[in-house]
C-alpha cells in the first residue's frame, strides 16, 4: 500500500508536484487547502492528501453546507477533480451554489496610533490576534455572495453521485455501493497514487476531492446501532482507500442524531474531526454577539508524527460575514460598558432589576462603581 | 601507582609545552588503562550517549526497567487510553526493538505503514531499511479490509479472504508462521495497531478475546512479546468486558489518561505503568504513576504535579 509521502532528502523521484498542493515541512505530507484559510491554519497548514475530515454538523446544517461548498470550490479553483455524493438532495443544487474565487485581498495591519488609549506598559505589545490566519499561503479566497455558474464549471473535472436515483434500484448496502463508486471513479481517472516504479506518468496526476453531505442522515438508514456499524465499516474502508490514492475527503455527519459513544467511534475512524455548534434558534450569550456559532476541534490531525499539530488555543468561534466564512479565536472582550459593575456581563439583568430598589436607586449604583 | 606516574608525565608535558606526539601517546595509554580497568564506566557512557543519539523514550525505559539489552521478554503489553491518544507509544517500541537488532511484526489496522515509517524515523529507526533486511514484517489489515468490502480479490493479498468471520484466525496463523520464521536467538515483538477497532467493525468480542489468548500462547512458546492498544472511548457495547480480559492475560499495562481538567499544553495526561509479576506464589502488581508530555521526538515523564510549567 502506498501513500504519497515527500521527503526533503533527495530520493530517486524528485517529488510529485500537483497544483494546489504544498508539501509540509516536517512531516513529509502533501497538504491541500480546505478553501477556508482559517480552517487550514487550525489543521496546521492544510488537509493532507489521503485523509478524511469529519465535520459534525450544526443542527440546521446551514454552516456545514457552507464548509462543503468551500471545499468543492477550492477544488475547482485548483483544477482538482471534485466528486460530490448526496442522498438528501440533488448534487446540482450544491454544485450551482459554489462561491466564486476572488483576487486576494490585501490585509492591512492597523498601525498603532499615537494616542494612548491604554496603559503605557501595554502600548508596545501587539494587539491580541483575533483572526487565525491573515494571509493564506496557497489557498484561494472566495466570495460567498457570488456563485459560479455552469459555464465556469464546464471545463473542470466535476463528478457527482446522486443517491436519490438509486432508491428505485434495490441496493442492499448503500454504503458499500457508494465506496465502490468512489473506487471506480479513482480507477478510471488519474487519481490513483503512483507506484514506486512508475515514474513516467507523473504529469497526469491529480487529486480527487470527495465531499459527502448529510452522511448518516435518516435517508441513509435508520439511526440505530446497525447503521452505526455500517458507517464504521464505511469510514474505515474510506480511510484505507484514501491512504492508497490521491484523495481528500470531507464528510459531514448530523451527529446530533447519534449517541455520544457512536459519535466518538466515528471520530476515531476519521483522521480529523471538527464540530460546529451554531447559535441559531437558541438564546445567544451577548458575549458572542458577532458570531454565529462555536467551532470545536474534536480530533486533532496526527499523521506521520508522534503528536498532532495543536493550535494556540482550542476555543474557536465562526462568523458568516456577507462574503466570507471566518473562524476566529474566542477572546472575551474587556468589560467596558457604562453600567459595568464588578460582577460582569451575566449579571447585568440583576442590576437592572435592582434599579427600582427603594434605597438609592441608579445613581447610588454608579457611585459605588469604581 | 600507575595513575600517579601518568599524571606526573602529563603535567610535565604540559608544563614544558613539549611536542604533541608524546602527549598523544600518554593520552592513548590513559584511554587504554581506563578501557581495560574501568570498562563498565566507558560502556555506560557510550550507552547513555547512544540512547540520547537514538532519541528513544529513555524515561519510559527507566521507569519500566527496559533497555536495549533488557527488552521486554515474553511479555504481553497492552496500552489503554482514555481521553487521549496512546498510539505514540507504539513508535517507541518499534524503535526500541529495531535498534536492538531484534524482530518486529507490525500489524496495522489504524494507520498506514508510511505513517509509522516517518514517525519512527523521528526516533531514529529506519523502517523501510529494516523491512528489506527482513527484521520488520508488515501485515496490512487496512488493505485487506478494503478489498473485502469492495469484494475485489488481489493476488498480492496476504490474507486470502480479507475481512470475514475467519479473519482473526487467519491473522493468528500468519503471525504464528512469521514468529516461527524468526531466528532462534533473536527476540521478536508482535504489535497490533488497535485491537479495539475490530469491535467497532463488527467482530464479535469472543473472537477478539480468543485472538488475544492465542497471542499470549505465542509469548509462552517463543521468545516473543505482544503489544496492542485498546481505546477505552468507544461505542462497542462489549468494550467494558474487553478490558478485564486484557488485564487478566496481560503482564504489563501502560494506562494513559487525559487530564480531568481538560487539555493542557504542558501536561498531556497521566501515564501509569502496571507490571504484573509472580513473587512467592502471589501475583504482585507494581504501579508507577507519572504525568507525561509528548514532544516531537521524545516523551517526558515527571511525578504528578511537578511539571516544569507548574514549578
Amino acid at each position: 500500500m502506498k501513500k504519497v509521502t515527500f521527503t526533503k532528502k533527495g530520493t530517486k523521484k524528485s517529488g510529485i508536484s500537483i497544483p494546489g498542493t504544498q508539501p509540509s515541512t516536517n512531516n513529509g505530507l502533501l497538504l491541500t487547502s480546505t478553501g477556508i484559510p482559517s480552517l487550514d491554519a487550525l489543521l496546521g497548514g492544510g488537509l493532507p492528501v489521503g485523509t478524511v475530515l469529519l465535520i459534525e454538523e450544526d443542527h440546521t446544517n446551514r454552516f456545514a453546507r457552507i464548509v462543503s461548498k468551500y471545499f468543492l470550490a477550492e477544488g475547482t479553483a485548483c483544477n482538482h477533480g471534485i466528486y460530490l455524493i448526496t442522498r438528501n438532495e440533488k448534487p446540482q443544487k450544491i454544485l450551482l451554489q459554489l462561491p466564486m474565487p476572488t483576487t486576494m485581498e490585501k490585509v492591512s495591519r492597523e498601525a498603532g496610533s499615537g494616542e494612548m488609549n491604554i496603559a503605557i506598559r501595554y502600548h508596545d505589545l501587539p494587539k491580541a490576534q483575533k483572526s487565525v490566519a491573515d494571509v493564506s499561503r496557497y489557498g484561494h479566497h472566495f466570495d460567498l455572495s457570488k456563485t459560479m455558474d455552469a459555464l465556469q464549471l464546464a471545463d473542470k473535472e466535476v463528478h457527482s453521485l446522486n443517491l436519490l436515483e438509486t432508491i428505485d434500484k434495490e441496493i442492499k448496502d448503500i454504503f458499500r455501493y457508494t465506496l465502490q463508486q468512489i473506487k471506480i471513479k479513482i480507477d478510471t481517472n488519474n487519481y490513483a497514487a503512483p507506484s514506486d516504479t512508475d515514474v513516467g506518468n507523473e504529469k497526469n496526476l491529480n487529486i480527487l476531492r470527495v465531499a459527502i453531505t448529510n452522511f448518516g442522515s435518516p435517508m441513509w438508514g435508520e439511526n440505530d446501532s446497525e447503521t452505526a456499524m455500517k458507517i464504521n465499516k464505511f469510514l474505515f474502508c474510506l480511510r484505507a482507500l484514501a491512504r492508497q490514492s490521491l484523495m481528500v475527503c470531507c464528510i459531514t455527519i448530523p451527529t446530533n442524531l447519534y449517541t455520544s459513544t457512536q459519535v466518538e467511534t466515528f471520530r476515531q475512524l476519521c483522521d480529523c474531526s471538527v464540530e460546529l455548534q451554531s447559535f441559531e434558534g437558541k438564546k445567544k450569550n451577548p458575549l458572542y454577539k458577532q458570531y454565529h456559532g462555536l467551532l470545536k476541534m474534536r480530533k486533532l490531525l496526527c499523521l506521520n508524527s508522534l503528536l498532532p499539530y495543536v493550535p494556540e488555543t482550542l476555543d474557536f468561534a465562526f462568523e458568516l460575514k456577507k462574503t466570507k466564512f471566518v473562524i476566529e479565536y474566542l477572546h472575551l472582550p474587556p468589560d467596558v460598558s457604562d453600567t459595568a459593575s464588578r460582577q460582569g456581563v451575566e449579571e447585568i439583568d440583576t442590576n437592572k432589576v435592582s434599579k427600582s430598589s427603594p434605597c438609592g436607586g441608579t445613581t447610588l449604583k454608579k457611585d459605588l462603581d469604581f | 601507582m600507575f595513575t600517579k606516574t601518568l599524571i606526573k608525565k602529563i603535567n610535565r608535558c604540559l608544563a614544558e609545552k613539549c611536542l604533541t606526539a608524546e602527549l598523544w601517546t600518554l593520552l592513548v595509554w590513559v584511554f587504554l588503562y581506563f578501557s581495560f580497568v574501568h570498562c563498565h564506566v566507558i560502556h555506560n557512557v557510550f550507552i547513555s550517549i547512544g540512547c540520547r543519539v537514538f532519541r528513544m523514550f529513555e524515561e519510559l525505559n527507566r521507569l519500566a526497567g527496559w533497555s536495549a539489552e533488557k527488552l521486554p521478554d515474553r511479555e504481553v503489553i497492552f496500552i489503554t487510553d482514555k481521553g487521549c491518544n496512546g498510539t505514540f507509544l507504539l513508535h517507541h517500541f518499534i524503535a526500541l526493538y529495531l535498534k536492538a537488532g531484534q524482530h518486529v511484526v507490525l500489524v496495522t489496522v489504524e494507520q498506514s505503514f508510511a505513517h509509522y515509517s516517518v514517525a519512527c524515523g523521528k526516533l531514529g529507526a529506519n523502517l523501510t531499511k529494516s523491512k528489506t533486511e527482513g527484521k520488520l514484517t508488515h501485515v496490512d489489515m487496512m488493505k485487506a479490509g478494503l478489498n473485502e468490502y469492495l469484494q475485489e480479490s488481489s493476488p498480492t493479498d496476504q490474507l486470502s479472504k480479507g475481512f470475514s468471520n475467519k479473519t482473526l484466525e487467519q491473522l493468528n496463523d500468519m503471525i504464528h508462521d512469521l514468529v516461527n520464521s524468526v531466528p532462534v536467538d533473536k527476540k521478536s515483538i508482535v504489535i497490533v495497531d488497535d485491537l479495539s477497532l475490530f469491535l467497532s467493525l463488527g467482530f464479535p468480542i469472543e473472537d477478539v478475546i480468543t485472538f488475544y489468548h492465542k497471542m499470549k500462547y505465542i509469548t509462552r512458546t517463543k521468545p516473543a512479546s505482544f503489544l496492542t492498544v485498546l481505546h477505552l472511548d468507544g461505542s462497542a457495547e462489549d468494550l467494558p468486558t474487553l478490558y478485564p480480559n486484557f488485564s487478566y492475560y496481560g503482564t504489563c499495562e501502560l494506562k494513559l489518561e487525559g487530564l480531568e481538567s481538560g487539555y493542557s499544553k504542558d501536561v498531556h495526561g497521566t501515564l501509569e505503568v502496571i507490571q504484573k509479576s509472580m513473587k512467592n506464589l502471589r501475583t504482585v502488581f507494581e504501579r508507577k504513576v507519572r504525568q507525561y508530555k509528548v514532544t516531537e521526538r521524545t516523551l517526558h515523564l515527571f511525578a504528578p504535579g511537578t511539571s516544569k510549567a507548574v514549578l
